[in-house]
């Protein structure tokens, strides 16, 4: 038993890809995939090194600490996000005074790429047209209108904050969103205006009127390359051959064709090709659906079967433990509570300085999650044993490990394997939350999906989650029958 | 065998068991009754060792202090048989055997001993408690206590949940058993007639005190207390 556990878990970790030299980021939208995947293909055709791109990763937050950490190498950024809402206590006057910043905390960045993506606040033709609509300033005879914005922009600094005080803006209604999501709620009505992206391709699809910034509120935002001082200097010029590359029509084109199902790598070749004048291969894999799928499965069955194993491993001791020592065990079942209180990204974030990015921080948390169902059920299980069999147990003259053995463990393994069941059920479910942090798994499909409105990608990734729980459950269901001794079944089919 | 000096038992605030001292005689049979929660149990749990009374608890003359050794020379049957229920008949009886690491045939053989004794069948040997009736289950509590041949039987109410026609066959067993073993037994029973029918000396409780100890001859002739008469008179009643 224990032999194939480890077996297991070694076989587990065996499945993970192995780290490659240098690692580019991107963040969760889909321009920064496309300039990830620029990134990786101009340093691979420049440079003998195995490069990796990590897409989809998170918010600014994830990818800098990321790439202080030394997590990942490279991920594309824009000026104002490095000013205002990475670097806000600096004070930085203009794009100019970044370098310097950036040198003190040994990194760099490229020069600009060409275009600048800044904020736009945006609305429907229709309710353009109906209200009047054509500069931000005009926003303010309106206090009804209801506002989606992106998380990020209504966190930062130079976001809805600013935005709101620097137009006296009235409006109360104000809801966070994933960016992308935001226009559709825009086009289905839910909201009235959006915080936009002046590069997003939604903004063609789905006729959208931007609002003149004619107070000059939004910061320039120059697309470039974050990179760590240590990356090799042909890289850095590899990125450095990109400059001035892609203007904004280019941009949004690109986030066109993306959305419309171009693969990013595909795109980037374009881009990157011409860039550098050679003939680039799109790194992006073309493997089949269901060589994904089972990519996929593998990356997330490794990230909820090593978390549960070692919860397991962990979580019994505690809860034998808090079972016989009931000052101890009150101590316990409290802490262990406490962790399952968390809020599952904000676990994620906490776990990032400490842990970097990608499978570990992510099994971290489902292995913290995992502590409360087994050391709670297993605790169950041992005190809920009659006193009298134990009593009868002792008058054997068992010892209090023969004791345990023979009669309290089996007697609470029913319990214990529906708590394990319950860890199991609901890691699957967490694991796909990982896939913000770099982890793989079910939840990529679903990123992927939310970013490009594609509804048959996060089915890619839904579907087969949802499986796996139900797969899951069975699994245990049968595995719980196969544990609970036969004596004991009786007991629970007699009257 | 057991002396039991000045114990006493406290839970929390409560007394269980109020200072009491008594003599247990090797061979014979001591009968502990009284009403419900007069703490006949708790001082059956003291012989076992079970709980940590005040005073001194001796065996053989000596003040125990390591009860290990002492546990496999009691043998002791709680109130309703307290068989484990994920292990069949046989697995139950043979378990502390199986821990010591006594020989297998050797555990057969007893294991047959006991069982023709008790008329427990192969059959009924292999079943889990489950699937045992009452009566079976409590013969099967006795076997596993007498399984390491101990000196003493400790039976807390082995024969309140049964049937009268099953009570009385297993009476005239577990007397026979006890006759033929000549093991020591201390018995705790609600019942007048079980302990005139068992006991060489009786002990009659009362909210944790001992009212009488004697014959039961001299709990019908000479009554130390009103108690004892209402005690013998509440039973004749019904
Ligand atoms: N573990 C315990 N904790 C606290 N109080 C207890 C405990 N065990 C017994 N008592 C109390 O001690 C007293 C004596 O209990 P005991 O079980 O010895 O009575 P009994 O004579 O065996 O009763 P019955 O005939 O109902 O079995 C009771 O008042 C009971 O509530
Ligand atoms: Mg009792």
């Amino acid at each position: 038993m224990r032999t194939a556990l480890f077996a297991l878990l070694s076989l587990l970790v065996a499945a993970m890809p192995a780290r490659a030299q240098i690692v580019v980021g991107s963040k969760l939208f889909t321009e920064s995939v496309i300039l990830g995947e620029m990134a990786q293909e101009a340093i691979t055709a420049r440079t003998d090194e195995a490069v990796s791109h990590k897409r989809e990763l998170g918010g600014t937050r994830i990818m800098w600490n990321a790439l202080i950490a030394g997590e990942i190498d490279v991920y594309p950024d824009y000026t104002g996000t490095i000013r205002y809402e990475i670097l806000p206590d600096e004070g930085l006057e203009t794009d100019a005074a970044l370098p310097a910043a950036l040198a003190t905390r040994g990194l760099e960045m490229s020069a600009p790429l060409g275009f600048s993506n800044t904020y736009a606040v945006a609305v429907t033709r229709e309710t353009a047209t109906r209200l009047g609509l054509r500069t931000t300033s005009d926003l303010r005879a309106h206090p009804n209108l209801r506002f989606g914005v992106s998380n990020e922009f209504l966190d930062r600094a130079d976001g809805w904050q600013a935005l709101a005080a620097a137009y006296d803006l009235p409006q109360t209604d104000v809801r966070g969103m994933i960016h992308d999501l935001s226009y559709r709620a825009l086009a289905s009505g839910q909201v009235d205006a959006v915080d936009a992206y002046t590069t997003d391709a939604q903004i063609a699809q789905y006729d959208l009127v931007l609002l003149e910034d004619d107070r000059n509120h939004f910061p320039v935002y120059d697309a470039v390359y974050l990179y760590r001082s240590d990356l090799p200097e042909p890289a850095k010029a590899a990125l450095g051959e990109l400059a001035g590359t892609l203007d904004e029509a280019g941009m949004q084109d690109l986030n066109d064709r993306a959305q419309s199902g171009a693969a990013e790598g595909d795109l980037a070749a374009e881009i990157v090709s011409l860039a550098l004048g050679v003939d680039v291969e799109a790194s992006g894999r073309t493997d089949s659906r269901a060589g994904r799928v089972w990519q996929r499965t593998k990356e997330h069955l490794a990230l909820v079967g090593i978390a549960l194993g070692a919860a397991i491993v962990i979580a019994l001791p505690l809860g034998i433990a808090a079972a016989r020592l009931p000052r101890f065990g009150n101590a316990i079942l409290g802490a262990v509570g406490v962790l399952q209180t968390i809020p599952s990204l904000a676990l994620f974030v906490i776990l990032i300085p400490l842990l970097g990015i990608g499978a570990v921080p992510t099994i971290a948390a489902l292995f913290l999650y995992s502590l409360l169902p087994v050391v709670r059920n297993t605790h169950a299980g041992l005190t809920g044993i009659a006193p009298a069999l134990l009593d009868s147990a002792d008058a054997l003259g068992l010892s209090r490990t023969a004791r345990l053995r023979r009669i309290e463990l089996p007697l609470a393994a029913p319990t214990i394997m529906a708590g394990v069941k319950t860890a199991a059920v609901i890691a699957v479910g967490l694991a796909t939350l990982g896939a913000i942090i770099g982890a793989g798994g079910y939840g990529q499909p679903i990123l992927t999906g939310i970013r490009l409105a594609s509804t048959p990608l996060i089915l890619e990734g839904a579907i087969p989650a949802a499986v796996l729980a139900l797969v899951m459950q069975a699994a245990f269901d049968l595995a719980e029958r196969w544990i609970t001794p036969r004596g004991l079944r009786l007991r629970q089919a007699a009257p | 065998m057991f002396s039991l000096r000045n114990i006493s038992v406290r839970y929390g605030n409560t007394l269980a068991v109020k200072p009491v001292s008594l003599n247990v005689e090797p061979g014979r049979t001591l009968v502990l009754i009284g009403p419900s929660g007069s703490g006949k149990t708790t001082l059956l749990r003291v012989m076992a060792g079970l709980v940590r009374p005040e005073g001194a608890v001796c065996f053989d003359g000596a003040a125990v202090e390591d009860w290990r050794a002492v546990r496999r020379r009691i043998g002791y049957v709680v109130q309703d048989g307290g068989l484990f229920p994920h292990l069949t008949a046989r697995q139950n009886i043979t378990l502390m055997s199986r821990e010591l690491g006594r020989d297998a045939g050797e555990i057969a053989a007893r294991t047959d001993e006991l069982a023709s004794l008790t008329h427990l069948s192969a059959d009924q040997l292999d079943r889990y408690p489950a699937e045992l009736s009452g009566g079976q289950r409590q013969r099967v509590g006795i076997v596993r206590a007498l399984m390491l041949r101990p000196d003493v039987l400790l039976l807390d109410e082995p024969l309140s949940a049964l049937d009268p026609i099953i009570r009385a066959q297993l009476a005239q067993e577990l007397k026979t058993i006890i006759e033929t073993l000549g093991t020591t037994a201390v018995l705790v029973t609600h019942s007048l007639s079980e302990a005139r029918y068992f006991s060489d000396q009786l002990v009659l409780m009362r909210n944790g005190g001992v009212v009488q100890i004697g014959s039961y001859a001299a709990f019908e002739e000479a009554p130390e207390d009103p108690f004892v008469t209402e005690f013998i008179e509440a039973e004749s009643m019904l």
